[in-house]
């Protein structure tokens, strides 16, 4: 049980770091990319490609 | 949605009155040209969203400069529902030429007069009423700083959205027989029906003027979008206006603006003896001295790392204890039992990954403090103004620095900087020179390295990084300033030195604690997952044994390349380089995952804590920190100068990322000289990987290979003339 705890966490930290380290690498993060968010964005020319 | 935007002059506070308005945390500096791209803020106000775009600061309109362009294409394209022109209320006449320039546009404007509580203090006098008409828009006094006039500003800004949603054909205040020639000219204009599609794009007034000053980038914009060629149109009114004043017409039309600005300052404002700048001059007698400047500068910055690493060194500590001893204990108590692969990601991978890098968040506070304190003094431009004679060396001037110094908070903003210089290729001079400026990235590395091998040594080796930097740029500026591509236009510096002020603290605080809190946020998750992936090349395939891991396989692969370094001789050392691509801290937290401390062996039983026991005890240590920290920024004396406490002290309390550092090379004399050629490879190799993004985006793909290769040749023969020549005083 405590094992699944474990992992469940592990994975959950992943997940958001993961993603943030996507966006980080896309030129997407810091500003957002999401629907309002991309205009404050310096690299918008690459938010949804 | 409402659309407010704000135009001026450089450094009257537009950003200042954004943030003061929406509760944004947008970049503030007393130095012009903070923002060189536009940048927005939104918040809703009774249901509706109001969306405030701060626009770069600028002095005229003209299409010579990118930040003039994008300031004049936003207005005009966008078409904002109101404009705020901020005015500096001390430097009205200077600041009312664009006023002018933006009348022309025609969009409905309110202004600003930003910075009046000063204009007070020195007991000027506005004559408000006359002012506005003569103005011909509404006016409001302000104060960002002093959250005065906000209020009322919004208010008529709103209302004046609201109420006005075409444009306005503003009087521009010309004198009468100017005035009636223009007319005569917009009367054709509005009649002949080729105009009638661009009517409903552009403004009468800035159609008719653009035309006769023979505006480049609009006549081509004309072409290109209604195919008309307006280059010789009016040819003959333009001459006969020449002859009749003798000046060409762009000096015509620049002296009537000039005229009506000093024309409303003569009839509304009353100035006493005071002067804005008496203050700033008796300052910048002793600080732009051309015998003591410059060693001022380099002795600021010492007492300025002095205090940032004294004041930090025992948070650190208490942060790195608090990683280990508290949150390490009771994490692996309650891992037993788990698989050791689980242990060994949680414990070593993400505790030790995250928790090494958290480590510096104290020094983070610290040099984001001082570096608030700079940027908001004045100070800055005028390291400008003293480099400048260093700079022609390069072709460039001093202006060129502005970029730079911005480099050592963060290379990003730096390379978007370089949009301020005139001239394409000082611009890609500047960019190839700015990514060797230390950012605040690199700093934990050295706090780490520092405090391993050069105890008391720790804030003067710092400083040296610093410089280090500052001198492979200019000697980098200087070799490529004989090709061609990167041969600058000689010109003189024209920058404007603001006026010192004494840094408001809760501007200094918030941009703090918002890149403090940016700083912990990418150490969690961007680095994090860094981190992650190399817990994972750690620890495979050997289960744990990082000595015969992937990493350690890649490391040993590259180390005879790097051998003349000296520091290429741990598989540590050299695999830290390549996600240190990635981000720089990643170094620090690859340090904690891979280094281990060696646990002396101890005869007598363990002490049994409890809990709270713990955590009271970590609560009783913070508060001996912070005291220490106090202790550490205001007491240091000039003969022990760059002293910050010794690693004794520090592995006093300590036990973890700094003592595992050290046994890199424990007990070799050479150990520091090579701690010092690792930290010299990670200050001036390839920028993190956001900084390249924005090289391409400024100068493209082939303009970032160059840049990547500059900085995979420099530092490797940096490295190893240090290491090589460091050590013959070894022998």
């Amino acid at each position: 049980m405590k094992t699944v705890i474990v992992v469940i966490i592990v994975v959950v930290i992943g997940y958001i770091a993961f993603k943030s380290l996507y966006k980080y690498m896309t030129g997407k993060s810091g500003c957002g990319c999401s629907k309002g968010e991309a205009k404050n964005c310096s690299f918008k020319k690459s938010c949804g490609k | 949605m409402i659309k407010i935007a704000f135009a001026g002059n450089p450094n009257v506070g537009k950003t200042a009155l954004i943030n003061a308005l929406a509760g944004s945390k947008l970049k503030v500096g007393n130095w012009p040209g903070v923002t060189v791209e536009k940048k927005e803020a939104n918040f809703t106000l009774n249901g509706e969203e109001i969306n405030l775009v701060d626009l770069p600061g600028v002095y005229s309109l003209s299409p010579y400069s990118l930040e003039e362009k994008v300031t004049r294409d936003y207005i005009i394209y966008e078409k904002p529902d109101v404009i705020i022109n901020v005015v500096e209320s001390t430097n009205i006449e200077r600041n009312l030429y664009l006023t002018t320039l933006l009348k022309e546009l025609g969009r409905p404007m309110i202004i600003a007069l930003n910075f009046y509580d000063e204009f007070e203090k020195l007991e000027y006098k506005l004559d408000i009423k006359n002012f506005k008409e003569m103005v011909g828009v509404d006016v409001v006094q302000t104060s960002a700083i002093k959250n005065r006039g906000l209020k009322e500003l919004l208010g008529i800004a709103l209302e004046t959205a609201k109420n006005s949603q075409k444009d306005v054909e503003y009087s521009l205040g010309f004198d009468t027989s100017l005035n009636k020639d223009i007319e005569k000219i917009k009367e054709d204009i509005k009649h002949d029906e080729k105009y009638k599609s661009i009517l409903k794009k552009y403004n009468i007034n800035f159609i008719t003027i653009k035309i006769l000053e023979r505006d480049s980038y609009f006549i081509e914009k004309i072409k290109s979008e209604f195919n008309l060629d307006l280059s010789k149109e009016f040819e003959s009114f333009k001459k006969k206006l020449e002859e009749k004043y003798d000046e060409d017409i762009e000096t015509i039309f620049s002296e009537r603006r000039h005229g009506v600005s000093r024309g409303i300052v003569q009839k509304t404002v009353t100035s006493s003896l005071k002067s804005r700048l008496d203050f700033t001059d008796k300052i910048d007698k002793v600080l732009l001295n051309k015998i003591i400047g410059l060693p001022l500068f380099f002795l600021a910055m010492g007492l300025f790392m002095t205090m940032v690493i004294n004041g930090s060194a025992p948070l650190n500590d208490w942060v790195d204890g608090f990683i280990n001893n508290f949150v390490g204990k009771y994490v692996g108590e309650f891992l037993i039992g788990t698989p050791d692969v689980l242990q060994s990601l949680v414990i070593e991978g993400i505790i030790g990954g995250f928790g090494g890098v958290v480590v510096f968040v104290p020094l983070m506070l610290f040099l984001y403090f001082f570096l608030g304190l700079l940027e908001e003094s004045g100070y800055m431009t005028r390291v400008a103004f003293l480099m400048d004679k260093i700079m022609r060396k390069m072709g460039l001037n001093g202006k060129a620095f502005v970029p730079m110094i911005i480099g050592f908070g963060c290379s990003v903003p730096a390379i978007y900087a370089t949009r301020t210089l005139e001239d394409h290729n000082s611009r890609k001079l500047t960019a190839v020179m700015a990514p060797f400026m230390s950012c605040g990235a690199r700093l934990p590395v050295y706090g780490l390295f520092t405090a391993a091998f050069f105890g008391n040594s720790a804030g003067f080796v710092i400083m040296s990084l610093y410089f280090l930097g500052i001198v492979v740029a200019m000697i980098t500026g200087m070799i490529l300033k004989r090709f061609e591509g990167f041969k600058a236009e000689e010109k003189a510096l024209i920058i404007e030195l603001p006026p010192y002020r004494i840094p408001s603290l809760k501007v200094v605080l918030n941009s703090t604690l918002d890149r403090t809190a940016s700083y912990i946020k990418k150490a969690g998750t961007t680095i994090l997952a860094v981190l992650m992936l190399l817990w994972a090349l750690t620890y495979f395939p050997h289960k744990g044994d990082t000595s015969r891991s992937y990493m350690a396989s890649v490391g040993r692969v590259i180390a005879p390349i790097l051998k003349p370094t000296g520091f290429a001789d741990r598989w540590e050392t050299v695999a830290a380089i390549i996600p240190s691509i990635a981000a720089k801290e990643v170094v620090v937290g690859f340090m904690a995952q891979v280094l281990k401390v060696e646990e002396p062996e101890s005869s007598e039983e363990e002490e049994v804590t409890t809990f709270l026991g713990d955590l009271k005890g970590q609560g009783i240590d913070l508060l001996i920190a912070v005291k220490d920290s106090a202790v550490g920024v205001i007491s240091f004396s000039l003969g022990d100068i760059f002293a910050p406490p010794s690693v004794e002290e520090i592995e006093e309390e300590g036990t973890g990322i700094v003592s595992a550092t050290s046994s890199l090379w424990p007990n070799d004399p050479l150990g520091p000289l090579k701690a010092y050629s690792f930290m010299a490879f990670i200050l001036l190799v390839i920028p993190c990987i956001v900084t390249l993004a924005a090289i391409k985006q400024e100068f493209g793909y082939k303009f970032m290979g160059f840049v990547i290769g500059i900085m995979l040749v420099t530092p490797y023969i940096v490295s190893t003339f240090i290491f090589q020549v460091g050590r013959l005083f070894f022998l």
